[in-house]
């Protein structure tokens, strides 16, 4: 199982011989900002479950 | 196992003429007469739909109490009570017969739905309840329900078939409408069969928390049978008592399962641990709302990323009430004095939803767009350029759950305004690639969007690995950006490079439909 962290190398050897392209004439570096925001977010959805289960509704 | 659906008839179907004179009051009035009349409101909303659909026969029958409704009638009989041992099963047909013998010249597209009624005594009491009913789409077009499921009946000796949801009252004893929600929502994501309130009391005694008569559900009884049935949920509490309740409305979550194709069950209370709880199904589109152009609409995630979800043209959210009957709707920003408690459901095989889904999406979006030429030659994507730089988020993100099959059939049939398509060598190319599940993000403009009903593009992540709470590429396949297949690549920890290839579309294109409006 490829580590999906490096991306898809296999697709991206296949597009290439799909388009006949030469392996990185098509590429450029790119950075990726890093995103406290989005982080934070996905941290604190994971916690707003954590005390759902002391509620005592009782659904009639 | 006998199914009260497919049961027949004990001796000849009754026909009534449906069409006026006749009297859905007086039909109710006449036929089910109950100690409570409150008991009677499922079954009158039911019949003003058939009558909101122009039905014009109602075939009345008689059938022996099997399958579910036997199991219920055995929890009855232990508590005291006493169900008849026969049912009523009415059929609504938009087609006028007189007599049973014109029920086999009848067809599904005349066939409006089924409700089956239950006595049930105890003491000095007797009241009728809707023990199930599935009925079709009745006349609004901006109603979409994506977790529809067919059901077949029988009436007069002849199978229909309906598309819908099932509807379901509680008796009050032996089940309440955490159990009649329960069943509704399970039995639209199960395919091969439902889950019976037996069943669900067998699954509670077993863990040792009984559901207890008359009582109602409590949260863990309710997470149980979801747990045991093997359902992935996602459970929200919305309280001043909860310092860790959510801080997005509760309507998102809502959506974010219903938009993939699941059902969510929204609870609420009106007493201090006093609730009631009903099912969520589907939603309405308001083209011409004016929400998105508010603030408030942004979804906002720290400091940087921001846009419209596509739940911004949400009216209102399609839902069921066992005490009150199927198909009613809730208004998308109707504020609840209470506590509120959504129980989304989710798909099997992803390990995250919806919501973490379009936060990560408009992440890799921003990076994406900033690698862009800032004076691209495709007026689409200097559009698309602008709206997420220099227009402050004015885009749409709409998450689809989609296994592969179902996204390479997208792309398969994808059009762009000038009727070009992608290129079928690379189609050949993603056939083989995409094999598992998917969270396909469409991306659009506002005013795309919601007047046609098309996209710029999308954002494809894996669903089944688990979201990384940090950009390292484990989530993200790839983007369709107008005209330009995205790709990422780390060559080495420090070398991360962006592939581009042409896809052959170079406009907007439809975006995902799980079916037409219904």
């Amino acid at each position: 199982m490829p580590d999906a962290r490096f991306g898809y190398p296999a697709l991206v050897n296949k597009l290439d011989q799909v388009y006949g392209t030469d392996a990185n004439a098509n590429k450029q570096s790119i950075t990726l900002r890093e995103s406290k925001g989005v982080s934070k977010f996905l941290e604190d959805k994971k916690n707003w479950q954590k005390k759902s289960s002391e509620a005592k509704t009782s659904f009639k | 196992m006998p199914s009260i659906r497919t049961e027949g008839c004990i001796g000849a179907p009754e026909i009534k003429d449906a069409r006026a004179p006749f009297s859905n009051f007086d039909f109710v009035e006449e036929r089910f007469k109950s100690t409570h009349p409150k008991s009677l409101m499922p079954i009158k909303r039911i019949l003003s739909r058939a009558r909101m659909a122009e039905f014009q026969t109602i075939t009345i029958e008689e059938i022996k109490s099997v399958g579910f409704s036997k199991e219920d009638d055995e929890e009855l009989q232990v508590v005291g009570a006493k169900a008849s041992g026969t049912l009523i099963r009415l059929g609504f047909f938009k087609k006028y017969i007189t007599t049973p013998a014109e029920i086999s010249s009848l067809t599904d597209s005349d066939f409006f739905g089924y409700a089956i009624l239950k006595k049930i005594e105890i003491k000095d009491i007797a009241n009728w309840i809707v023990f199930e009913s599935v009925l079709g789409r009745v006349r609004h077009d901006n109603n979409y329900h994506h977790s529809l499921r067919d059901y077949r009946i029988n009436i007069g000796g002849k199978e229909f078939n309906i598309k819908g949801n099932i509807y379901c009252q509680q008796n009050g004893l032996t089940n309440v409408c955490a159990h009649a929600t329960l069943r509704a929502c399970i039995s639209s994501i199960v395919s091969d069969s439902d889950v019976s309130y037996k069943k669900m009391n067998t699954i509670l005694k077993d863990k040792g928390i009984p559901h207890q008569l008359g009582e109602g559900l409590r949260v863990d009884q309710i997470k149980a049978v979801l747990e045991k049935l093997e359902i992935n949920y996602k459970h929200y509490w919305y309280s001043e008592e909860n310092k860790d309740r959510p801080n997005i409305p509760y309507h998102k979550f809502l959506y974010s399962s219903i938009e993939s194709g699941f059902p969510a069950l929204l609870g609420f209370t009106f007493g201090e641990n006093d609730g009631h709880i009903i099912s969520v199904l589907g939603h309405t589109f308001n083209e011409d709302t004016w929400v998105p152009n508010a603030d408030v609409s942004y979804f906002q995630i720290g400091e940087d990323i921001r846009f419209v979800p596509s739940e911004s043209w949400v009216s209102t959210y399609v839902c069921q009430d066992d005490n009150f009957g199927s198909d009613y709707c809730l208004p998308r920003l109707f504020n609840f004095k209470g506590d509120v408690h959504v129980f989304a459901l989710q798909p099997k095989n992803s390990t995250y939803d919806a919501i973490d889904a379009e936060a990560v999406a408009a992440d890799y979006l921003h990076d994406l767009v900033l690698s862009l030429n800032p004076n691209p030659d495709n007026k689409w994507l200097k559009r698309l350029r602008e709206a997420v730089l220099i227009k402050d988020g004015w885009f749409v993100l709409r998450p689809l759950y989609l296994s592969g099959a179902q996204y390479y059939t997208h792309l398969e049939n994808l059009k762009g305004w000038a009727e070009e398509t992608i290129r079928k060598e690379v189609l050949e190319v993603l056939k083989e690639f995409l094999k598992g599940h998917y969270w396909v993000i469409e991306v659009s403009l506002p005013e795309l969007f919601p007047a046609n009903r098309r996209k710029l593009g999308e954002i494809v992540l894996n669903a089944e690995e688990p979201v990384a709470t940090h950009k390292d590429l484990s989530s993200f396949v790839f983007a369709r950006l107008v005209n330009e297949f995205t790709l990422l690549m780390r060559t080495d920890p420090s070398n991360l490079q962006v592939v581009k290839y042409e896809s052959g579309i170079s406009t907007h294109t439809n975006i995902f439909s799980h079916d037409t409006p219904v």
